[in-house]
């Protein structure tokens, strides 16, 4: 039998060995220049890898994922293709490894890593990292902030993790932070640096019920001048619905960030208002009562006349030359009642409900009809409709 | 490999010499083993570019094959536990001897 000496994989692209669970080593592969793809999923065996792998240029695909009795990985400095790292599950791997600064996805979750050290910033290519279940570590630093492509972070069941950094760095790119199942009590302010932030989950899944946030529709960019704006209307289960720690979309609306906050305490910057359910937090201004508009001449007996009877004399400004007949007629005890005249002649009237509806008409109130006359005595009529303001009614003259 | 379950030559690829595309596939867990090798496998083409063969039954692959043209290797769930038997086999480029001496 011949054993050949030498034996070339030059041609070799692409090794596949998953789930191969009675694989111990696998072979020297520095012959293997051409290689871009080793899959060793699953090889829960492995004792080791070749340090051969170190000069593998062209490697761009490295899957160790649950490769649990590896202890130390080679250096991965020199691996200057790879763009997906998987070590997630390598549940004895204690030491963050080198790694090829043009990498763009790192799996890291499962693993013993207590630390992620500062130099994690090289990797500028950084687009997806992933430290699911990492339950050893305490610590992320605030260099992440300088992975400016990182789109996808996930941290949740990082048991041990008690602080996501704060910095005045901008992560343009995040649209996706997972914070669910950690240590954290409280997410730094500069969380609203994060504009392109699509999800952020915040799940304390030590409740069973998670609060589920849908931030309002316009806050799809959490600008830090209009942190304080973000309201979280509570309407729970409407966009995304957590399965045993998994999320799952199900009426997703493309490019609404959705918030889902740890239910336990309150933990959101103070500077964001939470609402629940119906509007109890301040008003937009629109829905603000406009002040009184001063007119400069109103005929006697106009329409300006049954507006001004529902006002309190505070806001009313008489016109200057009626003036002091003018004040004999409006009436005062009508404190609950406001109006917002909106132009020059046409004007309308607005009750506002304080409680009671019907104390804010009388139907024993005098009105001023348009033609001058002065109608004394009428009935309220069918509900015209309401608005933010109160409601409107119908006046029928008796 | 549909329902077939036999037991198979050590030299079964010997006179095969040309194979270069070897898929072995199995659609159900349990069919795992449906080609055995109780003498093990001695030879495999050394013109083989795909060698794709699910739940590949033996310890290593054999002695004598040389991955020359070999462009993917592709062996899910296999028994493999080292995939290349015997002390002197190493592999390595002629111009880099640097690490086959190792």
């Amino acid at each position: 039998m011949i054993i050949p000496l030498f034996q070339s994989l030059e041609k070799l692209k692409k090794m596949r060995l998953s789930y191969s669970d009675q694989l111990t080593k696998i072979p020297r592969l520095s012959s293997a220049t051409n290689l871009e793809h080793i899959d060793l999923e699953g090889c829960n065996s492995l004792l080791s890898l070749s340090q051969s792998i170190s000069y593998l240029k062209k490697l761009v695909f490295l899957n160790l994922k649950g490769c649990s009795k590896l202890e130390n990985i080679p250096s991965m400095v020199d691996l200057e293709s790879l763009e997906v790292l998987n070590l997630s599950g390598c549940s004895k791997l204690g030491n963050f490894p080198e790694i090829s600064p043009n990498v763009k996805e790192l799996y890291m979750g499962g693993t013993m890593i207590q630390e992620i050290p500062s130099s994690i910033k090289n990797l500028v290519l950084l687009e997806k990292l992933d430290l699911e279940n990492s339950r050893h570590l305490k610590n992320l630093p605030t260099s992440i902030y300088k992975l400016k492509h990182l789109e996808t972070l996930n941290l949740s069941g990082c048991i041990s993790l008690e602080r996501f950094p704060d910095s005045s760095r901008r992560m343009k790119c995040l649209r996706f932070l997972d914070l669910s199942r950690t240590d954290i009590k409280e997410l730094p302010s500069s969380i609203s640096y994060l504009t392109a932030l699509d999800e952020l989950l915040f799940v304390d899944s030590r409740r069973n019920s998670p609060v589920v946030t849908n931030p309002n529709a316009n806050s799809t960019e959490l600008m830090p001048s209009e942190s304080s704006k973000l309201e979280i209307l509570g309407t729970p289960a409407d966009n995304e619905v957590v399965v045993g720690g998994t999320v799952e979309k199900t009426r997703g609306i493309e490019r609404t960030p959705t918030i889902l906050v740890k239910s336990r305490e309150y933990l959101i910057p103070d500077d964001v208002v939470a609402v629940g359910g119906d509007i109890k937090g301040l008003r937009p201004p629109v829905l603000q009562l406009q002040p009184a508009m001063k007119l400069s001449h109103i005929p006697r007996g106009s329409t300006w006349d049954f507006v001004t009877h529902f006002a309190p004399p505070e806001t009313v400004a008489p016109p200057s030359s009626s003036s002091e007949a003018r004040e004999e007629e409006v009436e005062t005890e009508e404190t609950g009642a406001m109006f917002i005249p909106l132009g020059d002649k046409e004007t309308c009237s607005f009750t506002v409900n304080k409680g009671d509806s019907s104390r804010t008409i009388s139907n024993t109130s005098p009105i001023y009809a348009s033609e001058g006359s002065f109608i004394t005595c009428w009935q309220k009529g069918q509900l015209l409709g309401r608005g933010s303001l109160g409601s409107v009614y119908e006046g029928i003259s008796a | 490999m549909l329902n077939l379950k036999f037991d198979a030559n050590p030299n079964v690829f010997e006179k095969m010499c040309n194979l270069r595309l070897l898929k072995l596939y199995c659609s159900k867990a349990e069919e795992k083993h449906g080609v055995s090798f109780p003498q093990g496998l001695e030879y495999l083409p050394s013109k083989l570019r795909l060698l794709h063969w699910e739940y590949y039954p033996l310890s290593s692959l054999p002695k004598s094959f040389n991955p020359e043209n070999l462009v993917e290797l592709n062996l899910p769930s296999s028994c493999a536990k080292k995939l290349w038997k015997g002390k002197k086999a190493r592999f390595c480029t002629t111009n880099s001897v640097k690490y086959g001496k190792l």
